[in-house]
């Protein structure tokens, strides 16, 4: 195998296009590649000049710069490119990046680079960039669409909730057992609704407000918490252990408030035992990298959740429970407590055993800057 | 003599239906006279004297804010320019929680913005939270009417 043939193997391996240039800018050789990249045959491209290849300005700018290229005025080192202009034997313009370099073979300078045709990326890059674009429009549009919903839908139905209760008030005695029943239904029922788009209305808000970071003592949150239902923990026999104390962080505190008091009327909620128990803590303390954001995690000894749930309880409206009227609620706070995680750049998932209890762990993503001592 | 007045002004049926019942629950004793729009109280205010003594002005107007044509925001700016009735206090009552809304309101001269309830029996609240204030505590720009 001589020095030439090995030399094109090697060239034709290469998956960009390969083109070495004597000192006078002539092609010397090229590869298959640069045949279909630039569509010429072999025959044609050695011995044409190299800015041949090239479109307006870097056609004319070639000379000059293969000149300071060879008396050393330019850096001869190895280079590369990005974002220039191929151009095609049929005049077509294309996008390319270029790697070169200058080479010494026997007593000749050469000039060898490999050209990489950035149509597909750039196609790529276009195709994603309109993507985002549409993907932010249109959650703009559901935002919007959220907000005014909740709020036009609002009005018939508190015409609808105010009438019906008239009714009953002005007509009760003119109905039977049957018909202030339905009447009472129709209460209910509108109540129900004004709940749900409540909830609609708040969860496209935390989707958008902006969040009030500051440092906040989760000790004292769970107090605050603790307190909020002081009467509820002792009604329902609940114990609420910290086995650690738990750090301050930087979030925003309302918000935080919020996913922990979810979490824990969860855990009381969703609970058979005689007594309740629920454990804040944080996963790993000890081990934990100064840099990495805590696992927090509440777990409680209830019913439990299969793991085919696991998914969905996150849904929005979506309960797992028949529960009573009385108890039912919309079905929105772990949608809640998912999305304001989110919102600090969090994660929250769950482990569970069915009948034995639940712990949900979660993160709190970069907000966290430091912990105090 | 005239009964004392609350002009409510309002585009929704329902909503003063709300507020009319939620007075009647207190013991007021002053009669509401609706307009379904600004329009129609200006049309009435024109041809009013409020200088001559059997008409008294209305102890307040309750305005509401998203109507069709001129919508609150306008007609509280009117009300404020109009020499006859700038005196008169202006309750906002409407659905809109914006911030903007509410500081605008105030900077024109409104002396409360109240968040349209949604149930009945916040608005039973709301009815006779006004009643104490306007007509218990506070002193009214018409002479003679003193705080019970």
């Amino acid at each position: 195998m001589n020095r030439k043939s090995t030399l094109a193997d090697i060239m034709n391996i290469v998956l960009d296009g390969f083109v070495i240039a004597d000192d006078q800018g002539i092609i010397r050789a090229v590869n298959k590649n640069i045949l279909t990249m630039f569509g010429y045959e072999l025959r044609e491209l050695i011995g044409l000049r190299v800015k041949e290849l090239m479109p307006e300005p870097y056609y004319s700018k070639h000379d000059q710069y293969l000149k300071n290229s060879l008396n050393g005025k330019s850096k001869n080192e190895f280079m590369t490119l990005k974002d220039l202009s191929g151009k095609r034997k049929d005049g077509r313009i294309f996008p390319i990046n270029i790697c070169m370099n200058q080479l010494k073979m026997d007593d000749d300078i050469m000039f060898a680079a490999t050209i990489r045709d950035m149509t597909a990326e750039k196609n790529h890059e276009k195709i994603m960039k309109d993507y985002i674009k549409v993907l932010k429009n249109s959650n703009q549009e559901l935002d919007d669409f959220a907000h005014i919903a909740s709020h036009d839908l609002k009005e018939p139905l508190r015409g609808l909730s105010n009438h019906s209760l008239f009714l009953k008030e002005d007509y009760e005695s003119v109905l039977d057992a049957d018909g202030i029943k339905k009447i009472d239904r129709m209460i209910y029922l509108c109540k129900q609704m004004e709940k749900l788009i409540s909830d609609l209305f708040y969860f496209s808000k935390i989707r958008n407000q902006k969040l009030a970071i500051k440092e906040v003592d989760l000790n004292e949150i769970i107090e605050n918490i603790k307190s909020m239902i002081e009467n509820t923990l002792i009604e329902k026999n609940v114990k609420i252990f910290i086995p650690q104390k738990l750090p301050h962080i930087i979030c925003d505190g309302l918000r935080i408030t919020e996913v922990f008091r979810n979490l824990i009327v969860n855990a009381i909620k969703y609970n058979d035992k005689k007594e309740k128990h629920i454990t804040i803590g944080i996963v790993d303390s000890e081990l934990r990298n100064k840099r990495d954001p805590f696992i927090f995690y509440v777990k409680d000894n209830g019913i439990g959740i299969l793991e085919e749930y696991y998914s969905d309880i996150f849904r929005i409206f979506k309960r797992l429970n028949n529960e009573s009227d009385e108890l039912k609620g919309t079905g929105v706070g772990l949608t809640f407590v998912k999305k304001i995680i989110e919102r600090h750049s969090g994660e929250i998932w769950l482990k569970s055993e069915f009948g034995q209890g639940t712990t949900f762990y979660f993160t709190i993503g970069e907000h966290i800057l430091y912990e105090k001592t | 003599m005239k009964k004392h007045s609350i002009i409510l002004i309002d585009d929704n049926p329902d909503d003063c239906e709300s507020l009319v019942r939620g007075f009647q629950t207190t013991d007021l004793s002053c009669v509401i006279k609706w307009y379904d729009s600004p329009e129609k109280y200006l049309d009435y205010l024109s041809d009013i004297d409020y200088d001559h003594i059997n008409n008294i002005l209305p102890i307040l107007i309750i305005l509401d804010l998203n109507m069709p044509g001129i919508d609150g925001k306008k007609m509280l700016g009117i009300i404020k320019a109009n020499d006859k009735i700038k005196a008169v206090p202006v309750i906002i009552l409407t659905t809109s929680t914006n911030q903007d809304d509410i500081l605008e309101c105030y900077a024109n001269g409104a002396n409360t913005y109240i968040q349209k309830p949604m149930s009945f029996e916040k608005m039973k609240k709301i009815c006779d939270s006004l009643h104490n204030y306007w007509f218990k505590v506070a002193r009214l720009p018409q002479e003679g009417i003193y705080p019970l």
